[in-house]
């Protein structure tokens, strides 16, 4: 199941190769059959939790196009209890179960029910949430049910994108399986330019920080000062990098075979705000929430202690998403209410700032430079403080990492950074790169930068993109982080 | 499609060309090749005791540094890493015997905790990259292909690197009495939250446990023994110090009593072998050691006294090895 091994860059040429040998309509059927052989290298039972998911909603769907009135919404609803029960089952309940165990404890009430002993299946909130959208566009009339059942599964299943996303939507992923894809050099060499810097992202940055992150936020009590601070630092890029790696391999996978994803992330680091940041991070979610959750709760158009209230509803339920820990809910939390905030405090602030006298974004190209850099760098910080929540094991890690966490201090023995100086300086080194690529690049993806250079410079980049991934990505086996969820 | 091949081509010829200066290695790989290169007289194993450094000391130098400082006759070169374990060292002996160097001494210091089911099984401690490397490089030293190679598959997960649980669970690890408490390995508390029980847990789980001949690390020492019998290298082993004070101050004498069992089998095996063992278990007191300063429970870590101990006691033994 990783796409860093060998079994994948063996896996995926083969059936590659196979899906542009075989004729268009049946294509679909080893794509279907590849998918459920990666999925089932997990654990393969658990393709009947797929299954299950695929046939309640491939049928749900075409109840909903052929049904009138209150019937629709009931089908509807049925399909969207069916999924977040699946979803419940194997990655809440036990958070629950613990949660009431505990509070029965602390009343003194007796709690008979036990927790379940179930391996989160990878991947189940990402295509839990792909397939729900489906359901809910036929609902609003924006999509046609699909008939083919087939079609639909893959839909569900495409393996490029099954266990981490991203998060797509039917109009544009289902059609395209029923368009022939031949061959075409451009998009396989687009797709694996693509690929390869997923694979540079994840295997050169991101698993060499988690050597340190790791290491830290397993026990945090075993470290103070500095280490908490650079570790910190450490899984931003990480979290990133491993995120959008993972991204930029599905994208450039399923392009190789002539499929387009949607783009996931936007250069987010660079927001100059948290709501622009949500807009470029994880783009495939947080629209998803934004369409599905944000806009029928009321959106924007609804007065503004509402509008806070549903911000706050909005990232709670995001925070959930990730994982059934008081940690991502209070992450969630945290950004809601900083959002919230800002909306309340809105026109407090430009009032403030006219009182004050100080220079308007508009004022001078300096003074919006400066408040853009200013800006990002509060988003930037306010994230990556954010990512103590995220990353931590509990509350209580959580709050001791930020209260001990200083920019000197907590080397205890000379041996301390022993085995972890080669991975952090290569990690920091290599994302340093991504940024700096990413400042260059602004609205225009490196690679057609790249494409409009000569072939001695643009064929001795990608050779060292790939032999520093060869030689210095992080041997340790380290899932991606989004497999979790 | 061309393209790709000759992109391909192109990569696989930097690779081998390039792995003629890069290869598959560690830095404790690379630090033990530098020293037999420079064929150093005492190659010194060691784990995090070898380079910690406690608050307040004056010097920072390790016992392998302050070794050498007190033997300018012969030279000294250490290799270590913290958690290092018999596992490891074996492979770092096999992989001397190997390539066939012969340094006049090899010194392992045994830390008796390095037995106790929390450092088996903590995944940190398994080095699985590294036991890949010194197989390969004891099994297909010659092999340039291989060298090329190794590094790319095992950044792509090529081997499987899992634990072996049946290892983990073959380890014979009990109270005497019983098995080990859960708690046995570091509590996941602040400093200043460490009750003395949780501390007595600990030294339980540490120290505590009934050591036998079928412990898979006894074993490595066993393979380490038998592989440099006869050789030109001698070996030397010497027990850490551990902060028995503490340890019998809280759990009472049954502490020192069951540590003397486990300490008396390896002296009873080292001395089967005939290889000479230094015992400085208990030699040292609670003093000696840097924990109180940094860390949360008692464990080997010494001082700069606590060092320099250690260092002269090594420096007289190894004397006396290198003038027979």
């Amino acid at each position: 199941v990783l796409f860093n091994s060998v079994s994948f860059l063996l896996y995926f040429p083969v059936v590659t190769l196979f899906y542009f040998l075989l004729p268009h309509t049946h294509q679909w059927a080893l794509l279907l059959a590849a998918s459920c052989l990666f999925y089932m290298a997990f654990i393969p039972a658990y393709i009947l939790i797929l299954a299950f998911t695929i046939v309640i909603d491939y049928v749900a769907a075409i109840l909903i196009a052929n049904a009138t009135g209150t019937a629709r919404k009931t089908f509807l609803g049925t399909s969207i209890l069916s999924n977040l029960g699946v979803l419940f089952v194997f990655k809440y309940f036990n958070f629950f179960n613990t949660n009431l165990a505990a509070a029965a404890e602390f009343l003194g009430w007796k709690y008979p029910i036990h927790a379940l002993e179930i391996v989160l299946p990878i991947g189940l909130s990402f295509h839990t949430f792909q397939a729900m959208s489906y359901t809910i566009e036929v609902y609003r009339g924006r999509q046609q049910p699909e008939n083919h059942f087939g079609i639909f599964a893959l839909y569900v299943m495409f393996y490029p994108q099954l266990v981490a996303g991203p998060i797509e939507r039917p109009q544009n992923l289902l059609p395209q399986f029923k368009e022939p894809h031949n061959f075409h050099p451009l998009e396989a060499s687009a797709g694996l330019q693509r690929m390869l810097w997923g694979m540079f992202k994840k295997v050169v940055i991101a698993d060499n920080l988690a050597v340190l992150v790791n290491r830290v936020y397993a026990n945090p009590q075993e470290h103070v000062g500095f280490p908490l601070l650079l570790a910190t630092l450490a899984f931003t890029f990480q979290v990133y990098c491993d995120f959008s790696g993972y991204s930029d391999i599905a994208i450039g996978s399923a392009r190789v075979m002539g499929f387009r994803l949607r783009e996931n992330f936007d250069r987010p680091y660079f927001s100059p705000s948290l709501g622009e940041l949500w807009r470029r991070w994880h783009i495939s979610l947080s629209s998803w929430f934004r369409d599905y959750l944000y806009i029928p709760l009321g959106g924007s158009r609804v007065s503004r202690p509402r509008r806070c209230l549903n911000l706050c509803v909005v990232f709670v339920v995001c925070g959930l998403w990730h994982g059934a820990n008081w940690t991502y809910i209070v992450w969630g939390g945290l950004h809601g209410l900083y959002l919230a905030t800002s909306v309340a405090t809105a026109r407090l602030r430009a009032e403030l700032i006219g009182a004050l006298g100080l220079p308007t974004y508009s004022a001078s190209r300096t003074a919006s430079i400066a408040h853009d850099a200013l800006c990002t760098a509060v988003t930037f910080g306010f994230f990556a403080f954010s990512l103590v929540i995220f990353r931590a094991n509990s509350l209580s890690d959580a709050m001791f990492i930020l209260t001990h966490m200083s920019f000197s201090g907590g080397i205890t023995y000379a041996g301390y950074w022993v085995g972890w100086k080669k991975a952090l300086a290569v990690g920091f080194l290599a994302a340093s790169l991504v940024a700096v690529s990413e400042v260059i690049r602004k609205n225009r993806p490196l690679r057609d930068a790249l494409l409009e250079q000569p072939l001695f410079v643009r064929w001795p980049a990608y050779a060292a993109a790939a032999w520093l991934m060869m030689n210095y990505g992080a041997t340790d086996e380290i899932p991606f982080i989004y497999f979790q969820f | 499609v061309g393209r790709l091949v000759a992109f391909a081509a192109l990569l696989l010829i930097v690779q081998i060309i390039l792995s003629f200066w890069l290869e598959a290695s560690f830095p404790e790989l690379s630090a033990l090749d530098r020293h037999l290169a420079a064929r150093v007289d005492v190659i010194y194993f060691g784990d995090s005791v070898l380079h910690y450094h406690a608050r307040g000391d004056r010097t920072r130098r390790g016992i392998p540094e302050l070794l050498q400082e007190l033997s300018p006759a012969y030279t000294v070169g250490s290799v270590d890493h913290p958690a290092y374990h018999f596992g490891l060292y074996r492979r770092f002996c096999e992989y001397i015997r190997r390539i066939g160097a012969a340094p006049k001494i090899i010194v392992i210091p045994i830390t008796i905790r390095s037995f106790s089911a929390a450092w088996l099984r903590r995944p940190e401690y398994q080095f699985p990259t590294e036991s890949i490397i010194l197989g390969y490089r004891t099994q297909h030293f010659e092999s340039r292909m291989m060298r090329a190679f190794l590094q790319p598959l095992l950044v792509f997960k090529a081997f499987d690197m899992r634990p072996e649980a049946a290892f983990v669970e073959r380890a014979p690890m009990n109270a005497g009495n019983g098995p080990l408490d859960d708690g046995a390995d570091v509590p996941h508390k602040r400093p200043e939250d460490i009750s003395d029980d949780d501390i007595m847990r600990w030294l339980r789980g540490a120290y505590m446990y009934s050591l036998t001949g079928a412990h898979p690390r006894i074993q490595d020492m066993l393979d380490i023994m038998r592989a440099f019998r006869g050789t030109r290298s001698k070996l030397f082993f010497y027990l850490t110090p551990i902060d028995h004070e503490t340890g019998t101050q809280l759990v009472g004498e049954a502490f020192s009593q069951r540590v003397r069992e486990n300490v008396g089998l390896i002296l009873r095996l080292s001395a089967a072998h005939d290889v000479p063992l230094s015992d400085l278990t208990f030699s040292l007191g609670a003093d000696a050691f840097g924990w109180r300063g940094d860390g949360k429970v008692p464990d080997e870590h010494l001082a700069e006294s606590g060092r320099r101990y250690v260092a002269t006691r090594l420096q007289q033994s190894l004397r006396s090895l290198l003038r027979d």
